[in-house]
C-alpha cells in the first residue's frame, strides 16, 4: 500500500479552482442589512458625545449599550465590544451602523460626529511604561556564570509588526433567532468554538442557545484566531437590535488597520562566555507591545520566552518578558505565535558571537546543540531524537552551504556582494502549557452512514492549509477505504463537537491522532450497511515533567518539530536591495501527511519568513498604522524569491497519526535570521533589527 | 448617472470632450483610474480608436500613439531599449496588457515609471482639440512642461493627449543609457526613487549628458544647469569633477520621508545611482 504521504486532490480543489467556493461575502440572507463602523480617529480619550444624524427608517446605530455584557472574551475579557466611554487606541469600534443600503450606511457613519476629550497616549514601544502581564525563569546560578566570564557580549535586538495579509478579509454575518433567543454567527474564522464561548460571554447564553458556522475561509495565518470572537458579537449585536441579518465586511485598510498583528518586540541578551567560546550563562529581558489590550499576548509571550534560548543547551538562565500595554492596535497571534521574535533574536546573537570570535557560525553553534535527553530552559526534557546533525548533512548537500560561507567570507568587491546564512530552530508543537489536558480536552466524532461514507466531525477548520485532505486522508487510511469515501464539512457548532482551536500547529498531531484512534476503533467494529458512530476524546498518558505556569517549570509542549533554513543572496551595494540566489528549507516535522501541501506550507511559511525579516516593513505613526494596504505594506512576490529546495527528515512520533507532528508554523520561524546572516555576510556589517529593509542597510533610515 | 462612451477614431472623442469638457473623465487602460474609484458623469473610454495605437518614426521624431500598452511597447524595436527596459518593470503582465505611456504621463505621478526616462530624452507631449470649426489642432509640449504637479497637467478641457514624440536624437548615437527603478519589490512596486542617466561620448569629451530622478519630488527632477556644466567635460578629466557635479545634485535634491521610504535613502540611493553612472560613462 502507498504510503500516507503520496499526494493526493485535495478536499477543496475543484470548488475553489473552478470559483464555486462561497465564501461570506458571497452570503446573501433575507433582509439582510450592510453595516459599517465608527472608528476612533485618535490614540487614547473620553468619549463626551456622539451626534449621530438622523437615522432613516430601516437604520440602526449598534453600540456597547445594546449588549448585555460589553466585554469580549478572549483569555481576558478587558476589551469591550464596542467603546463605550473610553478609546483606547485609533481604529477601536464605537459604533456599527447597519441597513438596507451600503452606501447609505458608509454616509451616515462618515456623518457621525464623536466628541473626544484626548487623553496621554502611549503609541510606541519604547514610551510604554506600563506592564500587561510578565513572566521569567531561571536556571542554574546565572550571576556565577557572569562573574566568571572571559567575556560577555550584550546586544539588543528589535522586531517590527508583521500582517497577516490574508486574502480574503474579516467577515462575519450575524443573525439572532427571536423565538429561541439563539445567536448564529456565519463567519471567516479559525476558531469556530473561540467565537461560540465569546458570544456565550458577550449575550449571557448558554451554549445550546449559540450556533456558530464556519464559512469557507480564505487564510488566516494566526489572524482569524482571535479577531472573529469580536467581530461576531458586533455582528450579533446588531442583528439582534436590529432584527435582520446583518453582514459585517472589512475593507482591506480597516482590516489592516484594526486587527492584530504580530506583537513587536525589544529583545535585549547579555551572554557570558568561557576562554573558548562556551556561552555559560545567558539573559534575555524581552519587551513586547501587546497594544490597547492584552488578549492571546500571554500566551504568545510564553511561546517567545521558551524560545529564548534557541536550539542550545545553555546551563545558567535568567529569561524575563513584559508586555506592555500601548494605545497601539492589538497585537495578536501569526504563525509562529512569538517564536519568530526570539528565533530571530537568538541565532542572530550566534552570528554575531562567532563572528567576535573569529569562527564559523555553523562550528560555534556545533559547539551548543541540544539533544535527546537533554533539559529543557524550563527544567523539561527533549524527550525525542534531535535531528540536527542529519538536518545539517541535508542542507550541505542541498545547498554547499560551509564552502559558499568560506567563498564569501573573503574580501569581495564590485557594486554586488554575496552571502550566505543558515539558522536552526524548533517549534513547540501544539499549545503551549498544559492547556491541552487542562482547557481544550478535544473531542471528536467519526460517524459512519449507512451507505458507508464516513465523516468526520470535528471543530477544526480549512483555511487554506489542507487540514480537510490530511484529516481525511488519515482515517481513510486507517479504515482502509477510499479517500473519496470520507466527508469532512466547515464545522457548524450545533454538529459537531469541540475539538479546539485551529492554532499552534495542534489540529494534525492532536486532533488528527483522536482521527487515527476513532477510525481504529470504528474499524474493529465495522459492519457494512450500518449506521455507527465513534467519539473519541484527548487522553495524555505520555512521561513527562509537569508544566507549572506560575514556576514556569516542566514541559511545556509534547515534543518539538525542528528545522534549518539556509538562504543565499546577492547584495546590490547602490541601493542596498537584495536578489535571493538560494533558498533552502529541511524540516522534520515527523512524518509527512502529504507531500504536496507540506510542500506548499514550506514554500509559503519560508517566503513569510523571509518577508518579516527584509521588506514587511510596518509602522504606527502617531498612533495610526501606516502602511494599510498592498501598494504600501510590502509582502513578497513568486518574482523575489527562487525555487526553494525542500526537503523533510522523517523523525516519527508516536502521539502523533502515522508520526506527524506539528508542521505549519515551523515553516515560517526561522526564514528571517537566515536572511539576516546573509546580508550581514554580504554587506560585512552587523544588524540588530528586522525587517532589514534597504534602508537600514544602508544605514539611510 | 454615468454615461460611457465608445469613440471609435480621435475626432469622435474631441467631439465628445469638447461638448462634455471637465463633466467627463479620459480612460484609456484604466489601470490609474480604477484603484482610485474615479468617475465623472460621463467617462470616454479612448481604447477602442484603433487609429491611437502606432508607433511610427518621422526623420526627427519617434511617434507613441496614446492608445499602445506597455506589454505591445515592449516588443516593439522601433522603441529605445531603455524605454522597453523601464515598462518591463512595471507592476506586473495584467497592468502591462492595459497601461500606456501617455497615461503613465497623464497620471503625472511623483512615482511614474517611464517619466524620468522621458524627462532625460527631452519626449514631447502631443495634445489634440478642435477649434470651433471641428477642425482637428494640435499643441506640443516639452513633458517637463506638460506635467505640472502631483496629478496637475496642462490639458485643457477640450484636449485629449493622442501621442508621445521622442527626439530620435536623445537614443540614437548616445553612449550609454541606464536607468534604475528602486521598488521595494521586484513586481507591483510603486517606486522609492528612480534614476534614468543618457550621455555620448565624443571624442574623449562628454558631448550630451541627461540625469534625471524620479519619486524624489512633485514631479522629475531634472537639473539642466549642472548637466551643461558637465557637458564638454573630457572623460579623463570627470573624475576630478566627479565630487562637484554630486555635491550639485545633493543640494537640489530634497526628497521626503513617507510611508514607502525615508529622505536619507532616497537621497544617498540618488546619488549612489548617479555616481555609478558616472563612474561608468565609458562602458
Amino acid at each position: 500500500m502507498k504510503d500516507i504521504s503520496v499526494p493526493v486532490e485535495k478536499k477543496d480543489h475543484r470548488m475553489k479552482m473552478s470559483g464555486r467556493a462561497e465564501y461570506t461575502a458571497d452570503m446573501k440572507l433575507p433582509g439582510m442589512l450592510y453595516s459599517s463602523f465608527v472608528r476612533s480617529e485618535v490614540p487614547h480619550a473620553l468619549i463626551k458625545d456622539i451626534k449621530l444624524p438622523e437615522l432613516p427608517d430601516g437604520y440602526f446605530s449598534v453600540s456597547g449599550s445594546d449588549i448585555p455584557n460589553n466585554h469580549c472574551a478572549c483569555i481576558t475579557d478587558e476589551q469591550p465590544v464596542f467603546a463605550d466611554k473610553e478609546v483606547m487606541f485609533v481604529g477601536e469600534a464605537i459604533l456599527l451602523i447597519c441597513g438596507p443600503d451600503e452606501k447609505t450606511v458608509k454616509k451616515l457613519c462618515a456623518e457621525t460626529e464623536v466628541i473626544y476629550e484626548e487623553l496621554p497616549a502611549v503609541v510606541s514601544l519604547d514610551e510604554a511604561t506600563e506592564v500587561a502581564l510578565g513572566y521569567e525563569y531561571h536556571k542554574g546560578d546565572t550571576e556565577t556564570a557572569f562573574n566568571n566570564a572571559d567575556k560577555v557580549i550584550s546586544e539588543t535586538f528589535r522586531t517590527g509588526y508583521q500582517e497577516q495579509a490574508y486574502i480574503e478579509t474579516q467577515s462575519a454575518v450575524g443573525v439572532w433567532d427571536k423565538d429561541k433567543g439563539k445567536a448564529i454567527l456565519y463567519g471567516s474564522m479559525q476558531c469556530p468554538y473561540y467565537v461560540h464561548s465569546a458570544l456565550m460571554h458577550s449575550f449571557e447564553l448558554d451554549e445550546s442557545h449559540v450556533r456558530v458556522v464556519q464559512e469557507v475561509t480564505g487564510g488566516g495565518f494566526g489572524g482569524k484566531e482571535d479577531f472573529p470572537s469580536l467581530l461576531g458579537c458586533q455582528a450579533v449585536a446588531a442583528a439582534r437590535k436590529s432584527g435582520h441579518p446583518v453582514r459585517i465586511i472589512l475593507n482591506r485598510r480597516e482590516d489592516m488597520s484594526v486587527t492584530t498583528k504580530r506583537h513587536p518586540a525589544i529583545l535585549k541578551y547579555d551572554a557570558a562566555l568561557d576562554k573558548e567560546g562556551h556561552i555559560t550563562g545567558l539573559r534575555a529581558d524581552i519587551r513586547m507591545d501587546s497594544g490597547a489590550y492584552p488578549g492571546l499576548t500571554s500566551v504568545v509571550m510564553q511561546r517567545t520566552l521558551l524560545a529564548a534560548l534557541g536550539v542550545y543547551k545553555i546551563d545558567n538562565l535568567d529569561v524575563k518578558g513584559r508586555a506592555m500595554t500601548t494605545n497601539l492596535v492589538n497585537n495578536g497571534a501569526y504563525r509562529g505565535f512569538g517564536a519568530p521574535q526570539a528565533f530571530f533574536a537568538i541565532e542572530t546573537l550566534m552570528n554575531h558571537i562567532a563572528d567576535k570570535l573569529g569562527v564559523s557560525p555553523l562550528s560555534y553553534r556545533q559547539m551548543h546543540f541540544v539533544k535527546q535527553g537533554d533539559e529543557t530552559g524550563t527544567g523539561g526534557k527533549f524527550w525525542h531524537h534531535v535531528p540536527i546533525p542529519e538536518m545539517i548533512e541535508k542542507a550541505e548537500e542541498m545547498s554547499d552551504y560551509s564552502r559558499k560561507y568560506a567563498e564569501y567570507a573573503r574580501p569581495q568587491s564590485g557594486r554586488y556582494r554575496k552571502g550566505i546564512g543558515m539558522s536552526i530552530f524548533f517549534h513547540g508543537c501544539g499549545f503551549t502549557g498544559s492547556a491541552e489536558k487542562d482547557f481544550i480536552k478535544s473531542k471528536l466524532t467519526l460517524h459512519k452512514y449507512a451507505d458507508d461514507r464516513v465523516e468526520i466531525l470535528a471543530s477544526n477548520t480549512d483555511m487554506g492549509q489542507g487540514l480537510k485532505t490530511t484529516f481525511s486522508k488519515i482515517a481513510a487510511k486507517v479504515l482502509d477505504i477510499p479517500y473519496e469515501q470520507i466527508i469532512i464539512e466547515n464545522p457548524d457548532t450545533d454538529r459537531v463537537p469541540n475539538s479546539g482551536p485551529t492554532v499552534a500547529s495542534r489540529s494534525l498531531m492532536i486532533d488528527g491522532k483522536l482521527i487515527e484512534r476513532a477510525a481504529e476503533r470504528l474499524k474493529a467494529i465495522w459492519e457494512p450497511g450500518k449506521e455507527q458512530e465513534i467519539m473519541e476524546q484527548y487522553k495524555e498518558d505520555r512521561e513527562c515533567v509537569p508544566w507549572d505556569i506560575e514556576k514556569f517549570h516542566g514541559d511545556a509542549y509534547p515534543t518539538f518539530s525542528w528545522g534549518l533554513n539556509v538562504v543565499e543572496l546577492q547584495e546590490d551595494t547602490l541601493t542596498g536591495n537584495t536578489d535571493l540566489l538560494g533558498v533552502w528549507g529541511v524540516y522534520d516535522v515527523g512524518h509527512v501527511i502529504d507531500e504536496r501541501i507540506m510542500e506548499g506550507q514550506a514554500q509559503g511559511g519560508i517566503l513569510q519568513g523571509i518577508g518579516y525579516g527584509s521588506m514587511e516593513h510596518m509602522e504606527a505613526f502617531k498612533g495610526r498604522i501606516r502602511q494599510n494596504s498592498f501598494t504600501d505594506y510590502m509582502i513578497p512576490t513568486a518574482m523575489d524569491t527562487v525555487n526553494n529546495g525542500i526537503a523533510f527528515i522523517d523523525n516519527l512520533y508516536k502521539d502523533g497519526p502515522f508520526g506527524a507532528k506539528g508542521a505549519g508554523e515551523l515553516t515560517l520561524v526561522g526564514a528571517a535570521p537566515a536572511y539576516e546572516a546573509a546580508v550581514e555576510q554580504a554587506s560585512g556589517r552587523h544588524f540588530m533589527e528586522i525587517p532589514l529593509t534597504p534602508e537600514r542597510i544602508l544605514l539611510a533610515e | 448617472m454615468v454615461k460611457a462612451h465608445y469613440p471609435e477614431s480621435l475626432n469622435e472623442a474631441l467631439t465628445i470632450k469638447a461638448e462634455k469638457k471637465d463633466q467627463s473623465l479620459l480612460v484609456m487602460g484604466g489601470s490609474d483610474v480604477m484603484v482610485v474609484h474615479k468617475t465623472a458623469p460621463d467617462v470616454i473610454y479612448l481604447n477602442s480608436i484603433a487609429g491611437l495605437k502606432y508607433v511610427e518614426q518621422t526623420e526627427e521624431y519617434l511617434r507613441i500613439g496614446a492608445g499602445c500598452t506597455y506589454a505591445e511597447l515592449i516588443d516593439d524595436e522601433l522603441v529605445p531599449g531603455i524605454l522597453r527596459d523601464t515598462m518591463r518593470e512595471i507592476a506586473s503582465p495584467a497592468i502591462r496588457n492595459v497601461g500606456t505611456v501617455v497615461g503613465n504621463i497623464c497620471n503625472a505621478s511623483p512615482a511614474g515609471d517611464t517619466l524620468p526616462v522621458l524627462y532625460a530624452m527631452d519626449a514631447v507631449v502631443v495634445a489634440a482639440g478642435m477649434d470651433d470649426n471641428g477642425k482637428k489642432i494640435e499643441r506640443r509640449i516639452p513633458i517637463d512642461k506638460f506635467i505640472l504637479g502631483v496629478r496637475k497637467i496642462d490639458l485643457r478641457e477640450n484636449e485629449i493627449v493622442s501621442a508621445v514624440e521622442i527626439p530620435r536624437s536623445s537614443y540614437e548615437g548616445m553612449t550609454k543609457l541606464s536607468h534604475t527603478k528602486v521598488g521595494a519589490r521586484k513586481a507591483e512596486a510603486i517606486a522609492k526613487l528612480s534614476f534614468a542617466g543618457i550621455c555620448k561620448v565624443e571624442n574623449g569629451k562628454i558631448a550630451d549628458i541627461r540625469i534625471a530622478f524620479g519619486s524624489v519630488g512633485i514631479t522629475v527632477l531634472r537639473q539642466r544647469d549642472i548637466e551643461e556644466m558637465i557637458a564638454g567635460t573630457p572623460v579623463s578629466e570627470l573624475e576630478g569633477k566627479k565630487a562637484d557635479i554630486l555635491a550639485r545634485y545633493a543640494e537640489v535634491l530634497h526628497p521626503i520621508s513617507d510611508q514607502r521610504s525615508t529622505e536619507g535613502y532616497r537621497k544617498k540611493v540618488c546619488l549612489n545611482l548617479l555616481e555609478d553612472f558616472l563612474n561608468n560613462i565609458c562602458e
